[in-house]
């Protein structure tokens, strides 16, 4: 489970760092962020969702870890919904900058949902059983 | 709670604001030192570059005009999102032609359409191309009179303008409205 969502979050980090740029645009598209911390947010979170990753596969700092991804997620998850509750058809940058053709919000919502559960059993796991 | 989970809990809070604080840190040191690096503070409100807006400006259309066509019926709105958010909501009388089923549903929608026929087309959000690329589609298949309302749906709403939800009309129903 560790390995799984570690390895998802390094995965969707790598094309925010290597392209910041476009990583900003998925955000501001968003609407949710002001525009002055648009770039803030792009060139800091995809290294906080890198270090989350690394640290959950190698098992370093692992309570903190734990509580920011469900962190992280739920955020997400409510970034996904409350857009497409005002109708926004917005593209998810999830694991990809690419904003042509079909947003496929339905299938993120169903994704981020799938790691909530997976983050969820591992907050119960590290932090309220202690059990690592 | 249990005195081992609330020290749990503390240690958790510590390790949170320490990795956040270590990803900023080197979120900012390697943006300081790419060469192509980003200002933290920049204007994103006329949206970001893409090979999508060398479209020509000619084919945008303002707010005020398609308004004015819509409620004079003198243009067909066609809404270029997904089925789904089309069925959330769209303008009234918009019939849906989302980018990934042109080919498949072009001849279908636009059946009872002459190429001469004012057309308008529309998405949302500032990454959104499709109603751009559903036009040039739409100019390549010999339509005459296309146009793009930026931001479409957002702006349509924000001004209260007549709206409609639920699944597309029978393009053949030829008392469609628009």
């Amino acid at each position: 489970m560790r390995l799984l969502l570690g390895g998802v979050f390094v995965w969707a980090s790598l094309y925010k760092i290597l392209d910041p740029s476009a990583f900003a645009g998925v955000i501001a598209n968003y609407q949710l962020v002001p525009d002055a911390l648009v770039n803030g947010f792009a060139v800091t979170l995809p290294w906080l969702e890198l270090v989350l990753g690394c640290f959950l596969i190698f098992g370093v700092w692992l309570p903190g870890a734990v509580v920011l991804i469900n962190l992280l997620l739920l955020v997400f998850l409510g970034a996904l919904m409350f857009n497409v509750a005002r109708g926004l058809d917005i593209h998810c940058g999830c694991f990809t900058s690419d904003t042509i053709g079909n947003p496929k919000t339905t299938s993120y919502l169903i994704h981020d949902a799938a790691l909530i559960t997976v983050a969820a059993y591992l907050l119960f796991k590290v932090v309220i059983r202690n059990n690592t | 709670m249990k005195k081992g989970q609330k020290r749990n809990w503390r240690v958790a809070v510590w390790q949170s604001g320490a990795i956040v604080s270590l990803a900023v840190i080197i979120g900012l040191l390697t943006n300081h030192w790419r060469p192509d690096k980003l200002p933290l503070v920049a204007d994103h409100a006329t949206g970001n570059p893409s090979s999508v807006d060398a479209i020509d400006d000619g084919l945008r259309i303002s707010l005020e005009e398609a308004q004015s066509l819509f409620f004079a019926q003198a243009a067909l709105f066609l809404d270029t999102r997904s089925r789904e958010f089309f069925e959330l909501g769209h303008i009234q009388g918009a019939r849906s032609l989302p980018l990934e089923d042109f080919e498949e549903r072009f001849g279908e929608v636009l059946r009872d359409i002459g190429p001469d026929m004012f057309i308008i087309t529309y998405c949302d959000g500032n990454s959104c191309h499709s109603s751009e690329l559903v036009a040039l589609e739409l100019l390549e298949k010999g339509c005459m009179n296309v146009h793009v309302l930026d931001e479409g749906w957002t702006l349509w709403q924000q001004h209260q303008l007549p709206t409609a939800a639920g699944p597309p009309l029978d393009p053949n129903d030829h008392t469609t409205a628009y």
